[in-house]
């Protein structure tokens, strides 16, 4: 059972996605084995008005046993509090991801405490977005730095009561969040080099680390190889791959396939 | 889940370094450790090739290449050496080197990274070289958001390289990094193949390469150690193509254009 944390529905204008419909995305997402993902929305990046967005998305998802809306929200617009409250009313909704970066903010400015205690009281989980793209490859008109590591650290020390996961760390970053705090979580999708996932167990408890695809951003295939490292034991892989997120969700059900189906493959694969 | 759970294809890595910048005790051994993990059966190892910077004197360049062929004499039929050259070098140690890596150690193909452009006549030399000895070339290419650093090609400088020496087997790196852009610049020169390593995974490019370009001139390369394996790999495992292209990029195109049997 393999839960993708970090996964993207919609429109992004730089690299029209083939897996532009749930149906499409929930194909492509099984087919590299992964049972369900949290999903944000695309558009909401480069939109001042990430709500609308999120409402899309939202309806798209609704009734999906595969795909749970993680939704953006932005700390800078007026009404953020009475969207998280919003939000925090729909079972559907899994949590809220900030991207302070391509939304104009820092972290460490004044509006993020009353942001940070109302996320905490809503239950919500809080997803970082480290990066989305490898700077490299932005469009050169349009290019948006990754989110300073040492910021999310001072960040991450100032809300010891929040958990934050963050989306798209390197792997020298996530070994910084892990070994700095012990708040920040780390999902996979963008650790490389030599032995990446062992490496960074043999250094830190598997219990902050979680699958992430990034997806369709990043091909689903390449997270889902990394967990068939040998070094990784059953015990961490369960951990990385569901178990850390559902505790993470607390009383919000990551949903799953029906436990039927979920059976059949699992005997088969 | 291990490995041994899930069917992997047989693969040659087009593009590996093995050793790259400053590298500890052991870390050949554990890279290749990694590949055999994956099914990776052929490492070709560009070898060491930023250690001295981007315009490395010709007692540099031996240097790398030195430490390449003990490597690849370490690991006879699995890590296959590419010879390392700065075109930029003198044109009678340039034969000189080549001979020596190609002719004497039985190196398959050339690599450039960044010391001239592709675009350059310099190249006139390399060029030369891997005519002489039927080697293809693997070239260095990004279109970079922030501008190329000084000599650094683009799939654009690449494309001029391919159409002043037609029949000379080029390998454009870095497809993520020249991006659809990149793809196209070199779509219609049938002796260029693209490599797919040395970026994230980025999704959808594979599928584009292999509708603009064939399958058959798409090939595998991870760009390790800074990068790894599976994913890497998960491009192509992932990938919206038949399992015949799938198997095309990772063994057999390498296989053609190296004399694998």
């Amino acid at each position: 059972m393999t839960v993708d944390t970090n996964a993207w529905l919609g429109l992004w204008p730089f690299a029209p996605f083939a897996q532009d419909t749930p149906g499409k995305l929930s194909g492509y997402l099984k087919s590299a084995g992964i049972s369900s993902a949290l999903v944000s929305p695309a558009d909401a990046v480069l939109c001042r008005e990430p709500y609308t967005c999120n409402s899309r998305l939202i309806n798209k998802l609704r009734g999906s046993r595969i795909l749970s809306p993680i939704v953006v929200v932005n700390p800078l617009l007026a009404d953020w509090k009475e969207k998280l409250r919003e939000y925090s009313l729909l079972p559907a909704v899994k949590g809220v991801k900030i991207l302070p970066n391509y939304h104009g903010y820092s972290l460490l400015s004044g509006n993020m405490p009353l942001f940070m205690e109302e996320v905490r009281k809503s239950g919500l989980l809080l997803m970082l977005q480290v990066r989305i793209e490898d700077s490299r490859m932005q469009m050169p008109s349009m290019q948006v730095p990754p989110v300073e590591a040492a910021e999310i650290i001072k960040f991450a020390r100032e809300y010891p009561q929040n958990r934050i996961i963050c989306l798209c760390a390197s792997k020298r970053e996530a070994d910084g969040f892990l070994r700095s705090t012990r708040n920040l979580f780390v999902d996979i999708s963008n650790m490389e080099g030599i032995n990446c996932i062992p490496g960074l167990l043999a250094e830190h408890q598997a219990d902050r680390v979680l699958f992430g695809s990034h997806a369709p951003f990043f091909c689903a295939a390449s997270a889902e190889m990394k967990m068939l490292y040998k070094d990784i034991s059953a015990e961490d892989r369960k951990k990385i791959c569901s178990a850390n997120i559902s505790l993470l969700a607390g009383g919000r059900e990551i949903y799953l396939p029906a436990k039927k189906k979920f059976d059949a493959r699992e005997k088969a694969g | 889940m291990k490995t041994e759970g899930m069917k992997l294809i047989k693969a040659i890595d087009i593009h590996a370094h093995v050793v790259l910048g400053k590298t500890s005790k052991g870390a050949a051994e554990r890279c290749l450790a990694e590949a055999v993990l994956f099914g990776v059966e052929k490492v070709c190892s560009m070898g060491n090739v930023t250690c001295f910077g981007e315009n490395p004197e010709e007692k540099e360049v031996r240097a790398i290449n030195d430490e390449n062929i003990e490597l690849v004499r370490r690991h006879p039929g699995f890590c296959l050496g590419f010879c390392f050259l700065n075109p930029a070098n003198d044109p009678a140690f340039i034969r000189e080197e080549t001979d020596r890596c190609i002719r004497q150690e039985g190196f398959k193909g050339i690599k450039l990274w960044i010391a001239v452009k592709a675009s350059d006549k310099k190249l006139d030399t390399v060029m030369e070289g891997a005519a002489k000895f039927g080697v293809p070339v693997l070239q260095h290419a990004w279109y970079k958001a922030m501008g190329n650093r000084g000599q650094e090609s683009s799939p654009s400088d690449v494309a001029v390289l391919a159409s002043r020496f037609p029949g000379i087997k080029i390998i454009m790196g870095h497809m993520a990094g020249c991006g659809v852009r990149g793809i196209i610049d070199i779509e219609k020169f049938p002796d260029v193949y693209v490599e797919t390593g040395g970026s994230p995974p980025v999704g959808g490019l594979v599928e584009f390469a292999a509708a603009r370009l064939g399958p058959e001139r798409i090939l595998f390369g991870s760009d390790v150690p800074g990068r790894c394996f599976p994913s890497q790999l998960g491009r192509i495992y992932g990938a919206n193509i038949s399992n015949k292209a799938k198997k095309r990029i990772l063994w057999d195109n390498g296989a053609g254009l190296l004399g694998i049997r």
